[in-house]
């Protein structure tokens, strides 16, 4: 990445876009650390995220939920395992690292099922399971962390259209409904209009675009994209 | 076996038929040469390493020839003397001491449980810091696989003569060798093993802020559990049979009987404990291959 | 698309609207009776482990003073010394090596016939493939120091017997595991050569032997690794290698050459260790079978 710079308001549902490579990835990992930036910092509150170590850096992996391409489910632990796993650093720890989790952290995760239409899967294996299923059972997890703001990279880049709808949806009502800042990497130009309010556009590594999503004209698209085909791939 | 590189590019021009076949054919003739000359090299030199090993190791054939009567004599003094009509009262002479040996063999039976579960849940542990992507540093890594390779380095009777003169005489000094040398043995196989699992799923878990080692409970465990069960039960089998002749050195289990029973000629005894000893082990062996194909058979499940 | 100004956040619901212990009680695996169970199965398996400890002699005096032994065992074993005496054990090293190379490769050669004969594919004959299988498991029930013994009370001491337990314990378990590789073969490859028209010992020869061949050397250095820590150990029943002098030098407490002796065996496993693992990716990777 060189030189991004940007802003993001609580509550805002923004979409980064671009070509593939052009460092979306990389730009949502280093929000949570999974990936370490060279060099500036990344504020949050107040605070440079990238002092963090030790508890302090899990427990900012903690508010910062991700969401994968790839669901990242443990595909032989079962939806409601999985799902508590997004409250294994909630206090107290330790009896958790052994498998015993609350009952509050139970009552948490099926809930959160419920709440994306999952709950009569808890008990499956989380392979066993259909693509968008998994991908919103990876959105429920993500969802127990209490996060404050939710990443996602690239959710529904392996969907069919039908689940891509679904998992967009669950995305986009629990920004609405309870005000957590998502900010997700998509591929689809017509995905980005319809659910998200501001738009950060990536292209080889810089940022190109940053406003809210009804000043994306097509001089910005191309600014983007870098070329025709790339976009219409896109669109 | 393919023609290798020779830096041989095709020149510009198109050449006749008759000419790329006689580049073709020297090819050929130059990479069969290459490839029978290091046939007649390595075989060469394995002659003399046959050679020279039968030298050292005193390989005497004609001695073993004329010793094959002693063979004989020796097998025939192993089996009793039974006959059908006293059958019962024969085969009870032969097993006179059936019951001490019986407990000898449980006792070897339990010293390879016992060294096999601690030498394995030692190993579990380890073997995570021994994987190179689950490793919370390399220096850990490195220092995990030294020590995982010099336990299972030194064999498990070293061990247990060592452990034999600190512990005393009896099956303690056994449980640790074995434990030691099981540890080794399987840890390296384990970590191997943890080297291959699916890091994306690792990922999920470490994204929700837990700590490394609820990240390996629940996001490294669950896929390899099978496989980790079923060396552990292989390694099992194996350790029935080293536990079998911890005995020799004074370290437990029957070894000690069948160890006494060999040198003091009384053959008939040293038969009646290698049968009981054969069918212990074999029923162990059919015991954990049942196990095994339970446990990977609910793993494969996964693999659909 | 947003449908008008923006909606103060709203806090994630604090108190569960609905209980869900009674509507799905089967997400709630730990309920008080499990409990219970679980806790009087623990109770049963800490007893019978501690149980079982006792048997075989644990307990914390003997462990504390037992360490406390060989923390100064190792102790005295440094500065590692050969006393002159280093010739006779590179020598016995020597021997050691020996032992493990002919009785790994006597076996090799053996239970590629056997192996055959055992093999439910290729020995159409039920008894014989019954036999060789039994008794192969038969002599696999016995440690090589078993069979070590036996031959030295046969052909008297020296690495020769040492040659001979190995040899016959390894053709026993190469047998196994050569069958199991050759049961285990692609049928689609014989069906292809078979397709040809081809009898069935070419069946073999082409849609068999091929696959197989990679695995079995593969098998045979990996028991050659392993039957050089057996081989050091054979010495302390007198057939050869340098188990003898590691015995001897331990019951006159000379640590100082334990460790020497020790040390070789370290020596001699790692650097088979290190070639068997060189050839067999050579062979195995090189033979373009990919084996994964």
């Amino acid at each position: 990445m060189d030189r991004v710079s940007a802003a993001v308001g609580s509550g805002e549902m923004v979409a980064v876009i671009g070509r593939s490579g052009a460092g979306k990835s990389t730009l949502l990992n280093m929000i949570n650390r999974l990936i370490e930036p060279t060099s500036g910092h990344i504020l949050a509150d107040g605070r440079d995220i990238c002092r963090f170590r030790g508890a302090e850096l899990r427990a900012w992996r903690r508010e910062t939920a991700m969401v994968f391409q790839k669901f990242n489910l443990v595909q032989r632990l079962s939806v409601l395992t999985n799902v508590m796993t997004g409250r294994l650093n909630h206090p107290p720890v330790l009896p958790k690292s052994f498998g015993m989790f609350f009952e509050a952290d139970r009552i948490a995760a099926i809930e959160a099922l419920a709440l994306l239409d999952l709950d009569s899967h808890a008990l499956k294996r989380a392979d066993e399971l259909s693509g968008g299923q998994q991908q919103r059972v990876a959105i429920a997890r993500a969802l127990v962390q209490e996060p404050k703001i939710i990443l996602a990279d690239e959710p529904v880049a392996s969907l069919d259209p039908l689940s891509t709808q679904a998992v967009m949806d669950a995305l986009r009502r629990i920004n609405a409904d309870r005000g957590i800042t998502v900010i997700c990497n998509l591929h689809s130009v017509a995905l980005t209009r319809q659910y998200c309010d501001r738009v950060i556009g990536i292209s080889r590594g810089r940022l190109v675009f940053d406003g809210p999503v009804d000043q994306l004209d097509d001089a910005a698209l191309l600014r983007i994209y870098g070329s025709h085909t790339a976009l219409e791939e896109a669109t | 076996m393919s023609v290798r590189d020779e830096h041989w590019t095709a020149p510009a021009q198109e050449l006749s038929l008759a000419r790329r076949k006689q580049i073709f054919a020297e090819a050929y003739r130059r990479e069969r040469l290459r490839t029978w000359r290091i046939w007649l090299v390595g075989g060469g030199v394995f002659v003399v390493m046959v050679i020279a090993a039968a030298d050292i190791g005193e390989v005497d054939l004609v001695h073993l020839w004329d010793r094959l009567p002693r063979f004989r004599s020796y097998f025939g003094r192993m089996v009793p003397d039974i006959s059908l009509e006293s059958l019962w009262p024969d085969l009870q002479r032969w097993f006179r001491r059936g019951w001490v040996w019986l407990r000898a063999l449980w006792e070897t039976v339990l010293i390879a449980l016992y060294a096999t579960s601690f030498g394995c849940i030692a190993a579990y542990f380890v073997s995570f810091l021994a994987a190179d992507n689950l490793s919370p540093h390399p220096a850990v890594r490195f220092v995990a696989r030294r020590t995982l390779e010099f336990a299972r380095t030194i064999p498990e009777l070293v061990y247990a003569i060592i452990f034999v003169f600190s512990f005393g005489i009896g099956p303690l000094a056994g449980v640790l060798a074995l434990a030691l040398h099981s540890f080794g043995a399987v840890g390296k196989l384990f970590a191997d093993v943890a080297e291959n699992c699916d890091r994306e799923q690792i990922r999920g878990v470490r994204a929700t802020g837990a700590n490394w080692m609820q990240t390996m409970i629940y996001g490294a465990t669950p896929q390899l559990g099978p496989d980790f069960l079923s060396y552990g039960l292989y390694r099992l089998e194996i350790n029935v049979r080293a536990a079998s002749v911890l005995g020799f050195v004074g370290a437990g289990g029957i070894g000690q009987e069948l160890y006494n029973a060999i040198k003091t000629f009384r053959l008939t005894d040293a038969s009646a404990i290698s049968l009981m000893l054969i069918a212990a082990v074999i029923a162990v062996d059919m015991l954990s291959s049942w196990l095994r194909g339970r446990v990977i058979g609910k793993g494969r499940l996964s693999e659909a | 698309m947003r449908d008008g100004p923006e909606k103060p956040a709203m806090p994630p619901a604090v108190s569960p609207s609905r209980d869900w212990r009674r509507e799905r009680p089967e997400l709630f695996f730990w309920t008080w009776s499990r409990l219970v169970i679980l806790g009087l199965l623990a109770g049963i398996g800490g007893y019978v482990f501690l149980w079982g400890l006792g048997v075989l002699g644990f307990g914390i005096d003997r462990l504390v003073n037992g360490s406390l032994r060989l923390g100064q065992a190792i102790g005295l074993m440094f500065p590692p010394t050969a006393q002159g005496q280093l010739p006779l054990y590179i020598h016995a090293i020597g021997e050691t090596l020996a032992m493990a190379f002919l009785g790994t490769l006597v076996a090799a050669i053996l239970s590629v016939p056997l192996g055959l004969m055992g093999a439910r594919n290729i020995m159409p004959v039920g008894p014989v493939r019954l036999l060789v299988r039994r008794s192969s498991d038969v002599v696999r029930g016995l440690d090589a120091l078993i069979w070590a013994i036996f031959f030295v009370s046969v052909v008297g001491l020296g690495p020769f017997a040492g040659i001979l337990a190995i040899a016959v314990n390894d053709t026993a378990i190469l047998t196994k595991l050569t069958a199991e590789a050759l049961e285990n073969t692609d049928r689609e490859q014989q069906r292809g050569v078979r397709a040809t028209g081809a009898g069935r010992l070419s069946v073999i020869n082409f849609g068999v032997l091929p696959q197989v061949f990679p695995v079995l050397i593969g098998n045979a250095l990996y028991f050659f690794e392993s039957n050089v820590r057996s081989a050091s150990i054979l010495g302390i029943v007198g057939a050869g290698g340098i188990g003898f002098y590691l015995m001897d030098r331990m019951m006159l407490s000379a640590w100082r050459e334990v460790s020497v002796i020790v040390g070789l065996i370290l020596v001699a496993v790692a650097c088979i260790d290190f070639l068997s693992g060189r050839l067999r990716r050579r062979f195995i990777a090189g033979r373009g079978a990919r084996v994964q």
